[in-house]
């Protein structure tokens, strides 16, 4: 919504208030004021001009079907024009009934001016006139008045009480014209008020309605995203591209062993409770290594790594978080076997390559940041062949994490995998060589559990290593730790 | 207007708080300063005025008077003393705050007040706390500092109106005359400077290295808010503190060091200016190109007819590989690739302007590849160009903690060959103009030891040796990488 009007824009808007005002007004005064009024004024006739009773009563009755005629009009016009054109019309034949009774009266100096003057005070001093109109209808109420009375004026007493009655004329069209200018001002001044309102409502609601975009985007976005990521898209560092695009990935397939099963075995709540454990665990797994969960799949869950943020190390980040999601099950066993009746396992599948990722679905139901490719099939069919407990990857994730010290990869063999029949795919087990916990990276946080340190600017401009989980700053004094980890 | 107002005054207890929507186009006046007079029953009752909107008032008294919605009563609105509405209201609503104090919520009638008079109003408040604010932040500057600033201010308005003196006498009918004496003039002028000014602003780095945070924070304010007139009116001291591209040391401040011209708007900036760009700490910036265009030199030398890759992080304008295109392009542009890297593309771009001016007059083709990178994502993906025979960076590592240094050292040595060089430039602590970049240039650098460089770059390297320039302001950690190439 547009919030500042320019000065057109208001005068627009005063025109529509003026046409409904005038509208309003003929309503009335066409109505209930000028056909009573008319005709009461008859009693004045009877005393002042009796011969002429009968054929003044006869005018004034033309009134009638004129306000009928002007209600009809009023009811049909479309805009200001020509609502003012059906005001002015009705303010002329007002006045031309008078001026035709001053001039069959036939004395110049005849007080039925006044009549003028009342149909000016009614009309001139309500209608929102445009100056133009004002004037036009000034004339034409008072022009045929004074055409009359000097052509009728014989004397100098005749022309003195001309002089007299176009002093109270000439006072009234003043008051009027005043009272028309400084209403007019009121008028657009409240205008004014009322649109800076109007505005400033506006506007505030556009904040409120563009944060509670952005809040509902955001909380979206952290279901799939690291604290982060969801920070550095908030703060504008990582853009989500809109369109889809190609993208190098790791893919991951985390899938519970025998989850059919136990759902029919055990007692629902049980089933949940450890299903919500295992999630929690591996979610903070995920985000922690700034992995995209991609969608949860009845009881497994596809991740990826290397979108929307780029990272040298995406392929290690994804076995790291395998092995850690395994060792995380292993450390938690009696927990799950208490409520799972049975030992809890998961099997995990990995794969690299490229695929189609973006936003996928429609935007106003399912709208998620998706993977899509033969990358993230092929982590899928992994997991099919995996033992449980195992993390198996594929020989390009091997390839690519090189000689990593602390992981070991024993060959699984090759094999034919469903959708890939074409291509033998030599499958390898990863764990841990020391199947102790992996010993703390150097972008991990010295200081928590679940915190990557990431590069920021302080307020001097100058880079630190900062934890977003936590906000703990890396020191100096922190490179021996740093050191340690290399 | 005695008693000072709590919130608990303004507030309405808990219990009605949710019963009111709160209009959102009300303005809330300080009750201390903004009264309300209404006339009630012959009296002039006086009530703390808490908020203003087109439409209404409200106001708070300690008691509760016997007023009804359908009288009409004369009010007037003061602020500070001057009668900012005078109008009619009814009271609209009635009610107890949190704080027991009664109050009264009045419906202007008639026309609404003027959002103008509210906006005055609103301006007026917003500029008295900005003066409040700024009295009180001056009053925590220690004393002897205000005494060292005023000085220097002294010192400089004395210089900047004898300099408008002699710039009046100089000759102007004779533009080449009046330039060669100016020159003379502000070279000559530039070497006082050089002396005056180190003494001047060590004295106040010395106290400034005395105070806690918060005092640096508005001891540095004062300092820039006195004086910024006469020391930004300098090219070089402005483009270095307003920092149009984000950030200081861009690829245009370089270049003024580089020229080491005459610029500036009067003679009192083209005497700044020039002592800026003349100081030590520019001469090491000029040193450091020096250094880097000899190591070029030597490994070329030391490798006739091979094929080398070189990568400059940080590049800024390249001086260094524009010299040595000027140099040696005719004869060895085959044999070498620059490849330059900046987080800023402006500088890439200038960089690649300049050499191929020089390349199209020397009639030669360069072989020059950019890379547009922050060093976020350095560390995040590493390089991914290849592998290079030499890389070197000289005014990037200031601005990294030791960590994040060590991280940038060892993605960078992953990228060179066997048995190559990575070469890291740092200022240290030994630079006279520390206080100038500090508290004028708003120039925030890391210094560095001997001891700090080899720390950090300890174990990415088979061997690191630390090496100066001639001024000793500017060290250079040569990391070699192992093995044999």
């Amino acid at each position: 919504m547009e919030l500042t009007k320019t000065q057109d824009e208001i005068e627009a808007i005063r025109e529509q208030d003026r046409f409904k005002e005038t509208k309003a007004i003929l309503r009335v005064i066409a109505n209930r004021m000028a056909m009573p009024l008319y005709m009461l004024f008859w009693v004045a006739d009877i005393l002042y001009v009796p011969h002429l009773k009968w054929e003044f009563l006869a005018v004034r009755s033309l009134i009638i079907p004129n306000c009928f005629l002007v209600l009809w009009l009023t009811k049909k016009a479309k805009n200001f024009l020509h609502i003012q054109w059906v005001a002015s019309y009705f303010v002329i034949t007002l006045a031309l009934a008078i001026n035709y009774m001053i001039f069959r009266i036939d004395i110049a100096e005849t007080p039925y001016y006044a009549g003028l003057n009342l149909v000016a005070l009614g009309s001139l001093s309500f209608i929102p006139w445009k100056r133009y109109a004002f004037l036009l209808v000034t004339g034409l109420v008072f022009g045929p008045f004074y055409l009359i009375t000097l052509l009728q004026a014989n004397n100098s007493d005749s022309l003195k009480g001309i002089a007299i009655n176009s002093f109270f004329i000439g006072s009234t069209i003043l008051i009027l014209f005043l009272i028309r200018f400084f209403n007019e001002r009121l008028r657009v001044k409240e205008l004014n008020t009322r649109l800076e309102l109007h505005g400033e409502i506006a506007s505030r609601n556009k904040i409120i309605e563009e944060k509670t975009k952005q809040a509902i985007q955001l909380t979206e976005l952290s279901r799939q995203f690291s604290p982060q990521i969801v920070e550095a898209i908030k703060e504008g560092r990582v853009t989500l591209q809109n369109e889809i695009h190609r993208s190098e990935l790791c893919a991951m397939f985390v899938d519970i062993v025998n989850s059919t099963e136990r759902l029919n075995r055990i007692d629902k709540d049980d089933f949940q409770r450890v299903m919500a454990e295992f999630m929690d665990d591996a979610m903070k797994v995920m985000l922690k290594y700034d992995i995209t969960i991609d969608k949860f799949l009845g009881d497994g869950i596809l991740s990826f790594s290397n979108d929307p943020i780029k990272h040298h190390d995406y392929v290690e980040r994804v076995v790291s978080a395998a092995l850690e999601i395994q060792q995380r099950i292993r450390d938690k066993q009696s927990f799950y076997e208490e409520f799972w009746l049975a030992e809890f396992q998961v099997r995990i599948g990995i794969s690299k390559g490229f695929a189609s990722v973006g936003f996928y679905g429609s935007k106003r139901y399912f709208h998620s940041y998706t993977a899509l490719g033969p990358v993230v099939n092929m982590a899928s069919r992994i997991c099919d062949v995996a033992e449980p407990g195992e993390v198996l990857v594929s020989n390009k994730v091997k390839a690519a994490l090189g000689k990593e010290d602390d992981i070991l990869f024993e060959v699984r063999g090759k094999y034919n995998l469903k959708g890939f029949e074409n291509d033998i795919i030599k499958l390898y087990k990863a764990s841990y060589k020391d199947s102790a916990s992996k010993a703390k990276g150097e972008l991990d946080c010295p200081e928590c559990d679940d915190g990557i340190l990431y590069v920021d600017q302080d307020t001097k401009g100058i880079y630190i290593l900062k934890c977003r989980s936590c906000g703990h700053i890396c020191e100096d004094e922190e490179m021996e730790f740093q050191k340690r980890a290399s | 207007m005695s008693d000072t107002i709590s919130k608990s005054d303004i507030n309405l207890s808990p219990a009605r708080q949710s019963k009111y929507i709160v209009r959102q186009d009300r303005l809330p006046t300080d009750p201390e300063i903004t009264e309300v007079k209404v006339q009630y029953k012959d009296n002039e009752l006086s009530f703390r005025c808490i908020n203003i909107s087109a439409f209404g008032v409200g106001a708070i008294h300690s008691e509760r008077f016997d007023m009804n919605q359908t009288d009409f009563y004369p009010i007037k609105v003061i602020y500070d003393d001057f009668v900012l509405i005078e109008t009619t209201v009814r009271l609209a609503r009635l009610d107890e705050t949190a704080g027991g104090q009664t109050l009264y919520g009045f419906e202007i009638l008639g026309e609404p007040v003027s959002m103008d008079a509210l906006k005055g109003l609103e301006m007026a408040m917003d500029f008295r706390n900005k003066i409040n604010d700024k009295v009180s932040e001056i009053s925590n500057v220690p004393s002897e500092f205000i005494h060292e600033v005023l000085e220097i201010k002294d010192f400089l308005t004395y210089m900047h109106s004898e300099l408008k003196k002699i710039e009046s006498e100089l000759p102007t009918s004779e533009p080449t005359e009046r330039s060669e004496i100016e020159a003379a003039f502000i070279q000559s002028f530039a070497r006082y400077l050089s002396h005056v000014v180190p003494e001047q602003t060590e004295k106040l780095q010395n106290l400034w290295d005395n105070y806690n945070e918060a005092t640096k924070l508005v001891a540095t304010n004062y300092f820039r808010t006195s004086l910024k007139e006469l020391l930004f009116s300098a090219p070089f001291s402005a483009r270095a503190y307003f920092k149009p591209r984000g950030y200081a040391g861009d690829y245009e401040m370089m270049n003024q060091l580089y020229r080491q011209d005459i610029a500036g708007p009067d003679l009192f900036a083209r005497c700044l200016h020039y002592y800026f760009v003349k100081a030590p700490s520019a001469q090491a910036v000029r040193n450091r190109a020096t250094y880097m265009l000899g190591k070029i030199k030597k490994l070329i030398a030391a490798n006739p007819g091979k094929k080398l890759r070189i990568l400059s992080v940080a590049s800024g304008p390249a001086w260094e590989i524009q010299s040595w295109y000027k140099e040696f392009g005719n004869e060895l542009s085959d044999q070498v690739e620059f490849c330059l890297l900046d987080q800023d593309e402006h500088s890439l771009k200038h960089a690649q302007k300049q050499i191929n001016i020089i390349a199209r007059s020397q009639n030669f083709r360069p072989n020059v590849n950019l890379y547009s990178k922050d060093i976020r994502i350095l560390i995040n993906e590493g390089l991914k160009f290849g592998e290079f025979d030499m890389i070197y960076s000289a005014g990037l590592f200031d601005y990294l903690s030791a960590p994040v240094a060590r991280i940038t050292g060892k993605r960078l040595i992953k990228s060179l060959k066997p048995g190559c060089d990575l070469i890291i430039g740092n200022f240290n602590f030994n630079n006279p103009n520390l206080p100038v970049m500090n508290l004028v240039f708003d120039w925030q650098l890391i210094y560095r030891s001997d001891e700090e460089m080899m720390n950090i770059f300890k174990g990415i390297g088979s061997n690191i040796e630390i090496e100066r320039e001639d001024l000793n302001i500017n060290l250079f950690a040569v990391i070699k990488k192992d093995g044999t190439d």
